[in-house]
């Protein structure tokens, strides 16, 4: 057990770590606990700023098609497109982590196979967006 | 073929130039011109690609089993209990009388042995039992359920978005062609007037 010396000690180190001061290193630890990053709100603020720039082509070329159902078929594709990129990223993230002994021919593969348990929420979000997507499409007469 | 919005979804430059030159046939054969279809395409060219991936990734899955399931062949229930090796004081009554018998009765020393010397040991009490070289991918497709289970669950849901993306495709096209149809009769009817 800690003796009060060793306590106050603690407590005075502790004070000498609390957290990031500069604000590169404040947004640096805020994205600490990112995992994929699609939940977030800078991600969703993105997403409908070019959602409504897709929107607007989607319906020069469709002149049927609502604004509404334009913009959200765009923010559908946006979010799918960036699930896809995300696995991807995340499985060449995880081959620097396969051993070097595995083939060339393997070596993808036991990657994706090691962030199966990563990729099942990704998975969540595909659906959502493929679900909003085909909708949306519907509604186009 | 440009992608569009000029992102490349795919990190393995192959894995790239395949999706494109997909793209490019599929837009081609399902004559998508508009900005939507053409995403629409590029989507169902990824999904392509990211079928493949994962199909793949089962077939690994399986070839990494083969060692596991040539110790299963060779001594049946040798995954059952060797895994229990880590985590002995786990073991009670009954399992842990039989998991001793097992790793006196070599257990250990197959755990150790060469990957290679023990599918080939494999495959010779296979062939003494008449049974085929498959049995052996058999059983360790068995032992990678697990895994497969979750990379199918993940081909699914893209080969259910596959099936969608074509038939809605489809129809916009054929809505497409019955407006340029509309279109092209009533300038000739107009025309005849």
């Amino acid at each position: 057990m800690a003796s009060e010396r060793q306590k106050a000690a603690n407590r005075a180190n502790a004070k000498n770590s609390t957290g990031p001061k500069s604000p590169d290193g404040k947004r640096n630890a805020a994205r600490n606990a990112r995992r994929h990053g699609l939940s977030g709100k800078w991600a969703t603020s993105r997403e409908t700023l070019e959602a409504r720039a897709l929107a607007e082509a989607f319906c020069l070329d469709d002149c049927q098609l609502s604004f509404q159902d334009a913009v959200a078929i765009a923010a559908a594709v946006l979010r799918l497109q960036d699930v896809t990129r995300i696995a991807q990223e995340m499985v060449q993230f995880a081959l620097q982590s396969v051993d070097d002994g595995v083939p060339p021919e393997l070596r993808e593969d036991l990657a994706r196979i090691s962030i199966l348990r990563r990729l099942g929420p990704l998975d969540d979000y595909e659906r959502r967006a493929f679900g909003s997507l085909r909708k949306h499409i519907r509604r186009i007469k | 073929m440009r992608l569009m919005l000029g992102r490349s979804t795919f990190r393995n430059p192959s894995d790239q130039v395949e999706a494109e030159g997909l793209l490019g046939v599929l837009a081609r054969e399902l004559q998508a011109k508009s900005t939507l279809q053409m995403l629409l395409v590029q989507r169902l060219s990824g999904l392509f690609i990211e079928i493949r991936q994962l199909r793949s990734a089962v077939a690994t899955a399986v070839t990494l089993q083969r060692p596991a399931a040539a110790r299963e062949i060779i001594t049946p229930g040798f995954n059952h209990f060797y895994p229990a090796a880590a985590s002995t004081t786990q073991t009670v009554g009954a399992y842990e009388t039989a998991y001793g018998a097992f790793m006196s009765g070599g257990g250990e020393e197959l755990a150790k042995r060469d990957d290679a010397r023990v599918i080939a040991e494999a495959l010779s009490v296979l062939a003494t039992n008449g049974m085929r070289e498959e049995a052996l991918n058999e059983v360790a497709y068995i032992l990678a359920l697990p895994t497969i289970e979750r990379l199918e669950r993940l081909i699914a849901t893209k080969h259910g978005e596959e099936e969608a993306l074509i038939e809605q495709l489809l129809r916009m096209i054929d809505r497409q062609k019955r407006i340029i149809d509309l279109q092209s009769s009533k300038e000739l009817t107009s025309g005849g007037c």
